[in-house]
């Protein structure tokens, strides 16, 4: 490979994670704490790309030993010996972020990557109850905090009495009738491992709504049904809960549309 | 200490002086910048949710891995171009076997993703460490540095002797297999692919060295991250899930997954935790097995070792990963 390609790949890859780190990009695939490197790996690539443009590559070199005979045939010159042909494929993260642009992983990954089931963490829901309550309206939960919840019997029953307030995307693949399901995807290192955890939402919307939307769904737990939907992991799909629907509002992807859970 | 001899791939790339190939390289540039400009129209012909689907997971499983092969070829650079030659053999003992776990304890201190440690172990043989424990950093500096040790604790919230489970197993792995690799391996079988850069100024020689390994472990990554992509993409989960059953088996398609998802090392932890049908010692196996060996390293492994050493060396590595994470496993968990 020569120089300038070299040069020209060193840039690209780098001019590909700024683009990411330093937009809005990043929470699609990443997490927000991965910025700073992300950007400043693409910055050194960029450095590096540069250099190699402006660089004289006729610089001294040692006189050649004869041991070393093979290396000094092998040193870069302009034309050839920058890098191996490999390289070339640094080429395809960055046209896929430019062609492609994709989004936030959304209902294609919700039953391909498989469900959210690591062991919920304790809460305490009466803490959590009044941090999220704000006067009389549903108490705000994220699925995951939802998940956390109700692996404990006793918040079970609590949270079945709550009004509830919760954000996800709606999927209405392998939803029962009736219902849709509510998702999101948890986060742990990037979105490559991401998976999702979602609650059955049934309704009696005349049109429900379309695969992929953003929604704040507000409804109450169904006690029942939630304790058989979580005992239930071998069927498809492993929900967290069942609810009935009160009320909705459509609302915009969140800047940070994944769920961590450290 | 055996040396390993440094060979230097041959020059062929472009020809000497004289022969004159057409150069592709203008066309690539050509066909890069058409599809660029055509990208409206290529999306709307071609994109579809899969499409969409495999490029997050493609873009996030890359660029999650930048920062870290950039860290891991900066170091490796400057164990290359700024560290003079018998430095490591001083301080390493000079007993091959000594030197091994002393190198898998060393791991530890290189905190990041697998593809950190491939261009550090190969600048390290090259710089006249011995092959075996330049080997056995290889394995251990993904498996037991600290934050995957804390990733594997917030994973395992109600177990935490997997985290202990975890860094034993795959420090005696590390060290077993570098013990095996001392005692029978012929030195034929190591290629060091990373050529020595002549330049006089030390900073040159430090920038060339580490844009010709950014480029090849890139492009590795590349290949590497594209295929989990496809899989993640492609299989469903719910046709890995029917295997739960015989706890042997489940070990043995654990650790195929392990190799094929090539998930980073600081997550999978979490992807483990999540397959509740699996006992935890089949998720041990998971584990141990999925840093060290896998299709994003094997790829790392030939760039930098060559294709006769990864073809020894990644059934090796596999086979004593799973045996020592099934052992430790029975014991700890």
């Amino acid at each position: 490979m020569s120089r300038r390609d070299s040069a020209a790949l060193c840039l690209l890859i780098g001019v590909t994670a700024i683009a990411v780190g330093l937009t809005e990009r990043l929470t699609r695939f990443l997490r927000p704490s991965m910025a700073l490197w992300l950007t400043a790996a693409g910055v050194v690539a960029v450095v590096l790309g540069v250099w190699a443009f402006v660089v004289d590559s006729r610089a001294a070199r040692v006189p050649v030993e004869s041991s070393r005979a093979a290396d000094a045939a092998d040193q870069p010159t302009t034309e050839h010996g920058w890098a191996s042909r490999f390289g070339w494929l640094l080429l395809i993260p960055f046209l896929v972020l430019t062609v492609i642009d994709p989004g936030a992983l959304g209902s294609y990954a919700v039953g391909q990557q498989g469900v959210y089931r690591a062991p919920a963490r304790e809460v305490d829901l009466a803490a959590m109850l009044e941090a999220r309550s704000f006067n009389d309206q549903a108490v705000q939960l994220t699925l995951l905090d939802l998940w956390n919840a109700l692996g404990d019997a006793e918040n079970r029953a609590a949270l079945a009495e709550t009004p509830l307030k919760i954000e996800g995307f709606v999927v209405n693949e392998d939803a029962p009738g009736g219902a849709f399901l509510l998702a999101r995807m948890v986060m742990g290192c990037c979105a490559g491992d991401a998976l999702p955890v979602a609650l059955t939402i049934r309704h009696d919307l005349q049109a429900g709504l379309p695969t992929d939307t953003w929604v704040a769904v507000e409804g109450v737990l169904d006690a029942n049904a939630t304790a058989r939907a979580l005992a239930d992991t071998d069927g498809w799909p492993v929900v967290t809960g069942v609810m009935d629907l009160t009320g909705y509002e459509l609302i915009d992807e969140p800047a940070v549309p994944y769920l961590f859970p450290w | 200490m055996t040396r390993t001899p440094v060979e230097t791939p041959r020059a062929t790339e472009s020809g000497g002086v004289g022969r004159r190939r057409p150069r592709i390289a203008p066309l690539v540039w050509v066909l890069v910048l058409c599809v660029v400009l055509s990208r409206g129209s290529l999306l709307a012909r071609f994109g579809s949710p899969a499409i969409d689907n495999w490029s997050t997971i493609f873009l996030s499983l890359t660029l999650q891995a930048l920062p870290f092969l950039v860290l891991g070829v900066l170091a490796s650079a400057a164990v290359s171009t700024l560290v003079p030659s018998r430095w490591f053999e001083r301080v390493l003992p000079r007993s091959e076997y000594l030197a091994v776990p002393v190198a898998g304890a060393a791991g530890a201190m290189l905190p990041g993703c697998e593809c950190s440690s491939a261009p550090v172990a190969g600048r390290l043989v090259s710089k006249g460490v011995s092959v075996a424990p330049a080997l056995t950093f290889l394995l251990a500096a993904p498996a037991i540095n600290p934050v995957v040790l804390v990733s594997t604790a917030v994973a395992f919230p109600g177990a935490p002797e997997m985290v202990l489970a975890r860094l034993v197993a795959s420090f005696v792995a590390a060290v077993s297999v570098g013990l095996i690799w001392a005692r029978f391996a012929k030195p034929e079988w190591v290629e060091t692919r990373l050529r020595e850069s002549l330049a006089t100024s030390h900073s040159h020689a430090f920038a060339e060295t580490a844009i010709r390994d950014l480029l090849q472990a890139g492009g590795f990554l590349v290949l590497g991250t594209g295929l989990v992509a496809t899989l993640h993409t492609v299989v469903p989960q719910s046709a890995i899930d029917a295997l739960g059953g015989n706890e042997l088996v489940a070990a043995l398609a654990l650790a195929g997954l392990a190799v094929v998802l090539s998930i980073c090392s600081e997550a999978d932890a979490f992807v483990a935790a999540g397959m509740t049908q699996f006992s935890l010692r089949a998720r041990l196996v998971f584990l141990v097995v999925g840093p060290m060996v896998d299709i994003k390293l094997i790829s790392l492994q030939v760039a930098t070792f060559g294709r006769r050493f990864a073809s020894r060396f990644a059934p090796l590595t596999f086979g004593i990963a799973v045996i020592v994470a099934l052992a430790v496993g029975a014991v700890l968990l």
